[in-house]
């Protein structure tokens, strides 16, 4: 039992609801969409109509929203950061604010509230995949839609199977980490105290018996996967395979529907 | 009273779904020169209960005393810490320096002893855990498993603990190197004072070296006493899936069986002499 | 080969470069033949050579001399590999280091997939060997939140998948607490009785060998004893000598018959040297 496997950011919580049912390729083709539309969105009422789909869709997954806005905690400063730099360096419109020769005016307010809106879209679409797709639908989706790009060369296997493998291990390895933590603190070792430069230091009794025992992990999954027969994505074959039905193909044509409309009444 | 726990109780993530009572008023002393063996099965508290006997963990109520002063702030926690060494399972992870002397030097250096103290130190620690002083200069990756494990050992021993606790020593190891552990912790234990305190799941390994056991089972103690005392309830280790040693097997059998024997043997030795006795009388 | 036989060494030597003191023969003329449904214990203390020898049954390691044969197919060939890897499966010793996915089931499913079988035959074999090793319930569990023997049951029901004739078991207790290293025992003997399929458990535990056909005790690199549990065991000495313990009531048994008591060497249990002595 250990403090670190609290961490649940954007971690899958099984459910039965409309979005947990959609194919996890459709959820990331859709998502791609949504994101377009996002991007390319820059009237009030385009964010809206977005943030009227959006909200609809997190409603439909039958998840406390709380869930989603945790995913915002990693972000809190970005969305500040990325408000005070409109405020004081997007100029256009009427003075709101001056300090000497400082001053804040309304398009730089306009464009900051957008900027930040987009960021919050952004994350909590991405939760809304992350939280209703299991991490094997997950990478089977990815290992499928990047397959085409195989002939330029890049491997849709591999890339999937090492996601995998990482999703695997994240969790031993936390646990790990905090094993070699208390038994470094049981020598003495101090990871909480000094300055910037001395707790950097710090994590060199911590990151070294990390990276030696991730290095044995990686050798011995190597052999274990070898012996089972493990030869890459060729002639593979999987238990779950994934099916496109109707509603998936709806859901995809929804959000290009979208993009259009919003591009459309932009111009 | 060297160390004390009294009434002791400790909680993982209070408060939240995942919580778990880990320990419930756990109420022990270990009084100086103890060989104390802690023995209960994976998720029984074991390791949650050492670790409060060193200061890693706090307790959620109740209190840790050491030379019967409560351990209250910061510099109580790090005088226990200095005092109760604890050498965690499999231990030979833990290693990380570029040689075995800077390894072995890692907690005298936090204690900030001068130089020529800590290579004192280092060279008694390696030479109390069985390793020659030629290592010293080696990488600690280069050794053999039972080496790396000895290096750790030496890393807790070259603080100078007044108490060394061990969880499951012997892991892994073949039946040469466990013994051979097993007897150094002995040596420790009989030649330099040590207060010892093993945690394990085998009442096999433990019960001819520990002078007192503790069974540990769902945060609580439920057994407690010299090996002799706790082996005589039977039917309550069977029940928390802990395995007699087999030689008190035997002689309880022996018993049951109309034969008078002592039950309080442990090692193939003991079960000799007193299986000739028997014959002997008859 | 004859039919009966599954696996046959001969004169399998193994070399390899040790990293300041050159060369080293990790096995040296190891001559062996297992015959199917046998339960065959490989033990030794460590560095002896025995996991050495296991990667030779699955073709992970090749023979620098001598030759391997699984079901009459040689592990020289490479074009043999994917065969003999199907019907000789392999567990070890970390059961973290292992599991490949993230959930049971994409683990058990992990060597069929690998085989490129249909989906409906992948998910029957899952479920069959999860079924087999107890670990049904746990289906659509994470890996990490098990106990280690039940990782372990997961590691076998993984290689149960691929419907293999022998299982090779390489120190599969040695990490695990007496709970764990019960439930991997249990699981392995039925998986010998009840399905019939030949076991090789390599351990330096002597006790988890009592239940074998057939005793192999490997030291530096050669076969140093051969025989069944009741021959070998006796050997106290000799197993002391070659860094091993025989189990307590044997060493008993050993010493009293020394002290003029008399009593069959081969007495491994508590119940029988009971019976012995009090009747």
């Amino acid at each position: 039992m250990s403090m670190l496997k609290s961490i649940t950011i954007g971690q899958f919580v099984p459910g039965d609801s409309l979005m947990h049912r959609l194919d996890a390729r459709a959820k990331f083709i859709a998502l791609i969409f949504l994101i377009i539309a996002v991007f390319t969105v820059n009237t009030f009422w385009g964010y809206i109509i977005i943030a009227a789909v959006i909200s609809s869709l997190l409603f439909s997954s039958r998840l406390p929203l709380r869930y989603f806005f945790r995913g915002l905690r990693p972000v809190y400063y970005i969305l500040t950061f990325t408000f005070i730099i409109h405020l004081f360096f997007t100029k256009g419109g009427s003075v709101l604010l001056r300090l000497g020769s400082v001053t804040v005016e309304s398009y730089g307010v306009y464009l900051g509230l957008f900027m930040i809106t987009r960021i919050i879209f952004l994350v909590v679409t991405t939760s809304l995949l992350t939280l209703t797709t299991s991490p094997i639908a997950l990478t089977d989706a990815l290992e499928y839609l990047l397959k085409p790009l195989g002939k330029i060369g890049i491997p849709a296997h591999e890339i999937a199977m090492m996601m995998t493998i990482a999703m695997r291990f994240i969790p031993t390895l936390m646990e790990e980490s905090e094993k070699i933590m208390k038994a470094q603190m049981a020598r003495g070792a101090d990871f909480e105290s000094g300055n910037i430069y001395r707790r950097a230091k710090s994590l060199v009794p911590l990151l070294v018996p990390l990276f030696v025992s991730s290095f044995r992990r990686a050798d011995d999954l190597a052999v274990a996967m070898e012996a089972r027969c493990y030869r890459g994505g060729e002639g593979r074959t999987r238990l779950n395979e994934l099916k496109a039905v109707p509603r998936d193909f709806i859901a995809i044509a929804c959000t290009i529907l979208l993009v259009v409309l919003i591009n459309w009444a932009q111009v | 009273m060297l160390l004390t726990m009294e009434n002791v109780s400790y909680t993982y993530m209070p408060g939240t779904p995942f919580e778990v009572k880990a320990l419930q008023n756990i109420n022990l002393t270990i009084p100086k020169g103890e060989y104390l063996a802690i023995i209960g099965q994976t998720g029984s508290g074991k390791s949650t209960l050492v670790q409060h006997l060193n200061g890693l963990l706090k307790p959620t109520s109740g209190k840790i005393l050491l030379d019967g002063k409560d351990v209250k702030n910061k510099a109580d926690l790090l005088a226990l810490r200095r005092r109760v060494g604890l050498l965690f399972q499999f231990p030979e992870q833990q290693l990380f320096e570029e040689t075995v002397f800077a390894d072995v030097a890692f907690g005298p250096k936090n204690m900030g002893l001068n130089e020529a103290e800590i290579k004192d130190r280092v060279e008694k620690a390696l030479i109390a855990v069985g390793l020659s002083l030629d290592v010293q200069n080696r990488s600690p990756f280069s050794l053999s498993g039972g080496q790396m494990r000895r290096v750790a050992m030496a890393g807790v021993l070259a603080m100078q603990p007044e108490v060394l606790i061990l969880d499951e020593p012997a892991a892994g190891l073949d039946p040469r190197g466990k013994e051979e552990i097993f007897d150094q912790i002995d040596k420790l234990h009989q030649e330099n004072g040590l207060t010892v305190v093993l945690v394990s799941h085998s009442m096999e390994d433990v019960a001819s070296r520990a002078k007192h056991l503790l069974v540990l089972a769902d945060g609580q103690i439920k057994l407690q006493g010299t090996p002799a005392e706790v082996f005589t309830d039977a039917a309550m280790l069977e029940n928390l899936g802990l395995a007699l040693p087999q030689m008190t097997l035997l002689m309880q059998r022996l018993r049951q069986a109309g034969q008078d024997v002592p039950t309080d043997i442990f090692s193939v030795a003991a079960a000799r002499d007193a299986i000739l006795r028997m014959l002997e009388v008859q | 080969m004859s039919p009966i036989e599954i696996i046959k060494v001969v004169g399998l030597g193994y070399k390899y470069q040790k990293e300041d003191e050159g060369e080293f023969w990790a096995l040296r003329d190891i001559n062996l033949s297992i015959k199917r449904g046998e339960f065959v214990a490989v033990l030794g203390p460590n560095g002896s050579g025995k996991s050495t020898l296991a990667k030779h049954f699955n073709a992970l390691l090749l023979p620098t001399c001598g030759e391997l044969y699984v079901n009459g197919l040689n592990t020289n060939d490479a074009a043999n590999h994917w065969l003999i890897r199907q019907s000789a499966g392999m567990v070890f010793q970390n059961p973290d280091n292992q599991i490949v996915a993230t959930t049971v089931e994409e683990d058990v499913a992990f060597g069929p997939e690998n085989l490129g079988l249909p989906a409906a035959e992948i998910r029957q074999r899952v479920d069959e060997a999860l079924e087999i090793v107890g670990m049904s319930a746990y289906k659509k569990h994470a890996p990490h939140l098990l106990s280690g023997g039940q990782k372990q049951r997961v590691a076998i029901a993984g290689v149960l998948a691929m419907r293999p004739q022998c299982l090779i078991l390489d120190e599969p207790t040695a990490m695990l607490d007496p709970r764990g290293r019960r439930e991997v025992l249990e699981t392995v003997a039925r998986l010998n009785k009840e399905e019939n399929i030949t076991v090789i458990l390599i351990t330096h535990f002597m006790e988890e060998a009592v239940a074998a056909d057939r005793i192999i005790v490997l030291e530096n690199g050669i076969i140093a004893l051969t025989g069944t549990p009741q021959e070998i065991f006796p050997k106290v000495k000799e197993l002391q000598s070659l860094g091993l313990t025989a189990p307590p009531v044997a060493q008993l048994v050993s010493e009293l018959r020394l002290a003029g008591v008399d009593l069959p060497p081969s007495i491994l249990t508590v119940d029988e040297l009971v019976g012995q002595l009090c009747c």
